[in-house]
């Protein structure tokens, strides 16, 4: 696969950065949020925003949806939502003297669903997104509905020690790209907050991007160049992750998938392209390697008791292990890396 | 895609190259640090050894020795070091991941984008510094390892070269011969042959002076010597007790006693001449003078002078021999005393001496009559035999008859005080056992060869 030029880079990430200007414009203070969303859907991922309510979580998928121009269905989780609430119905209609099941399409499809609150709803319809978000399409009655290009999922819950959720399962976790978690604002975005919005009124946000270039970025990011030490390091890093493999993993009961190995790569290659890179990083990898992999490992007991998070336990790792597989000699020491001018 | 600068290139290149030499030569340090300290300890421990025996501080060798095992030591730790070390495609990838360059040289190198630019000032700092007290510790701990024995008092062991005693023989022969020298009782030129001989077995490295081959040698040698010793000390005595009795009762005998005397003497004389060990050509020649005619004109007194030199030599050869004179063995075997000559040939009358016969007989004892002296029939008299042409002799034939027999032990075992030596012994009792003369090691030697 040919790699992209510069020039078609510059274009692609200029377009990447008004993006994140709209949506930085619409949600202050939470710029690293809104970098990990924008490279997760450049990566061709569901994203999983986990946090407390009217921290902007709906807000952000919303103006998303706005500065893509892309269609977009909302799906209020609650206890008693089915399937066939978010896939779709066959529905008896009379046509031409006949009386026939036609399909009628559910929320899912859209380009973005955003799937709020679904962790309120019961595992038995949780797992109907299964189907959608790996493969994009939906089966109902034996019958195979493709999904619209592109597809994503962005989910919200709140966190799964409040009452009347249901943790989603394992297989569904795996298949979010990331999960994020959205935290609280300080004092001077709540400031700027208050001083620019007003209850109840949406700000406005006009459309930067068009369908067809954020599939061009997303063919974009496919081709960006992957190092061989890259991939490598990829594959150490997830494979730490395995109890015995590590010493971080020492509070791992679950490892992560080969799965989030892909995810890792690809997310990667997407931060390459928004930092106009034509080549992945370590550094790359490094930053992503929180959302990707926190989600995908179930700590122990005893980590759990210990107070760990998923995200601790990952950035343990993310100190072991070292990008290069070779040793350095103990008669080096590493100083604080700097270049001269 | 832009055309990379050469100078960028140029300048990351160099500094991959230098990443790699400063990672490589880490490598090697670090496997040089233990090598150098377990090199520290073999060092000292061989300076102590070398230090405790008498070694010379100027030898070549050590110095070759010292360079040899470092050298040694480098290059086993530089192949034990290699497995580690970076390629260049490492030392860049390690490069970038220190300077945090999102693996911008690595894609350079792909020629998928330019190389970064250098810095103005053209000077990276990889992010590595070294390890100064990891690097410094082992050569210093050696060092420090290998002088300190130097300053330890250690006194080196002196005689660390220790010579093994020689053989007890060659040191009583060696006594003999300078007795005999002093005495002046031997011709010099046949002791100087014997020396000469012991000084040969002697030349043997000292481990092989206890060798079977060896001490076969030196007992034959030492047999040999004191046979003719033997020889000479009977020789002497018969000469001295013939011409004492010549000289005390020269008047009184008849012509044809003093003529058997004469002949005696002259028959000592020609076996002190012609015997394995002659006599000193000094007194030989004063004895020589003493024709049968000048015996009888002889000064009584100047005989007598003469045959107590013979008998202080005979003497001191048997003080010499009976040294070596097993338990059981008579002093004076084979030998008689004047008086006894005299009656033995029939001049001198009494109960010591055998009768004349005849009416007028006086009493006397027939030889091997029970008298207080025993009877001396010359029976024990041995002579040499001897096969010259040996060319055909086979073990078992009888090569020659010899008055000599092997060295044995005949010291009886009694109860001693500890530590105290009945016999010195010469070589222990196998030698002996398989002990053979010079002339049937001869045959032997034709017949197996």
């Amino acid at each position: 696969m040919p790699h992209p030029t510069e020039a078609d880079l510059a274009i692609h990430t200029a377009e990447v950065r008004r993006l994140l200007d709209a949506l930085n414009g619409v949600l202050f203070g939470q710029e690293r949020l809104v970098e990990l969303v924008v490279t997760g859907i450049l990566a061709r991922g569901h994203i999983l925003l986990e946090g407390l309510p009217g921290l902007g979580k709906t807000e952000l998928v919303k103006g998303l949806a706005k500065a893509l121009e892309l269609s977009t269905k909302r799906i209020q989780f609650t206890p008693d939502l089915l399937p066939g609430d978010i896939t779709g119905n066959p529905v008896l209609q009379e046509a031409n003297g006949r009386r026939e099941f036609v399909f009628q399409p559910g929320p899912l499809f859209a380009n973005l669903c955003l799937a709020d609150e679904i962790n309120r709803a019961s595992p038995k319809t949780q797992s109907a997104l299964l189907e959608a978000m790996q493969e994009r399409r939906v089966t109902v009655l034996g019958e195979t509905h493709t999904l619209p290009q592109p597809f994503f999922v962005l989910a919200t819950q709140n966190p799964i020690e409040l009452e009347g959720t249901y943790p989603l399962p394992e297989a569904q976790l795996d298949r979010f790209l990331f999960k994020l978690d959205v935290r609280r604002n300080d004092v001077a975005t709540l400031q700027r907050i208050v001083e620019n919005r007003e209850l109840g009124v949406e700000p406005e946000l006009k459309p930067v991007m068009s369908r067809e270039a954020l599939l061009g970025i997303m063919d974009a990011v496919r081709t960006i160049y992957l190092p061989e030490v890259v991939a490598n390091y990829i594959a150490r890093l997830v494979d730490a992750t395995h109890p015995g493999q590590s010493k971080a993993s020492a509070s791992i009961k679950y490892g992560a998938s080969p799965r989030a190995a892909l995810s890792l790569a690809s997310a990667a290659k997407a931060r390459g392209l928004m930092a106009g890179r034509i080549n992945a990083s370590f550094e790359d990898v490094q930053a992503v390697a929180v959302p990707v992999l926190q989600h995908r490992i179930i700590l122990d007991y005893n980590a759990r008791i210990d107070g760990k998070t998923n995200a601790g336990v990952v950035g343990d790792l993310l100190a072991e292990v070292p990008v290069q597989s070779l040793a350095v000699p103990k008669t080096l020491k590493e100083s604080q890396p700097a270049v001269t001018a | 895609m832009s055309q990379p600068s050469p100078p960028d290139i140029q300048f990351w290149r160099r500094t991959i190259a230098r990443t790699r030499r400063r990672v490589n030569l880490g490598w090697w340090l670090e496997w040089l640090g233990p090598a150098l300290l377990l090199a520290g300890v073999v060092g000292a421990c061989a300076v102590l050894y070398l230090r405790s025996t008498s070694w010379d501080k100027s030898a070549p060798w050590m110095a070759y020795a010292a360079g040899g095992v470092i050298l040694l030591v480098l290059a086993a730790t530089w192949l034990l070091a290699r497995r580690r070390f970076l390629t260049d495609e490492q030392a860049m990838v390690r490069l970038e991941a220190q300077l945090r360059l999102d693996n911008a040289l690595t894609a350079a190198s792909r020629g998928l984008t330019e190389w970064p630019p250098a810095p103005e000032a053209n000077k990276v700092v990889d992010g590595w510094t070294w390890n100064w007290p990891r690097l410094l510790g082992p050569p210093v701990v050696s060092a420090g390892l290998i002088a300190v024995p130097f300053f330890i008092p250690i006194r080196p062991a002196e005689g660390v070269t220790v010579r093994p005693n020689e053989p007890m023989a060659w040191q009583e022969m060696e006594k003999w011969l300078e007795d005999l020298e002093e005495e002046k009782i031997a011709e010099p030129e046949k002791l100087e042959e014997v020396a000469r001989q012991i000084e040969a077995l002697r030349e043997n490295p000292p481990e092989q002076w206890f060798s079977h081959s060896n001490l076969e040698a030196t007992d034959s040698l030492h047999e040999s010597l004191e046979r003719s010793m033997s020889e000479l000390e009977r020789n002497t005595a018969e000469a001295g007790m013939t011409l004492s009795a010549m000289a005390k009762f020269g008047s009184e005998l008849s012509p044809e006693t003093a003529e058997r005397l004469a002949k005696e003497f002259a028959e000592a004389l020609h076996g002190l001449e012609t015997g394995s060990m002659p006599m000193d050509q000094a007194l030989m020649g004063e004895l020589r003078k003493l024709t049968p005619e000048g015996l009888k004109k002889m000064d009584p007194k100047a005989a007598q002078e003469l045959a107590q030199k013979l008998s202080q030599n005979r003497e001191a050869l048997q003080r010499m021999l009976c040294q070596c004179k097993k338990p059981g063995e008579g002093d004076k075997e084979g030998l008689l005393s004047e008086a006894a000559i005299l009656r033995m040939l029939g001049e001198l009358p009494g109960k010591d001496g055998p009768g004349q016969g005849g009416v007028a007989r006086g009493r006397g004892d027939a030889p091997m009559f029970h008298e207080d002296e025993e009877s001396n029939l010359a029976t024990k008299n041995l002579q040499r035999a001897e096969n010259l042409d040996l060319s055909r002799a086979a073990p078992g034939d009888v090569v020659g008859l010899a008055e000599a027999e092997h060295q044995l032990d005949k010291s009886p075992d009694n109860v001693q005080a500890g530590g105290s030596i009945n016999s010195t012994g010469k070589g222990g009792g196998r030698v002996w056992e398989s002990d053979l003369l010079p002339d049937e090691k001869a045959v032997l030697n034709r017949f197996y060869k």
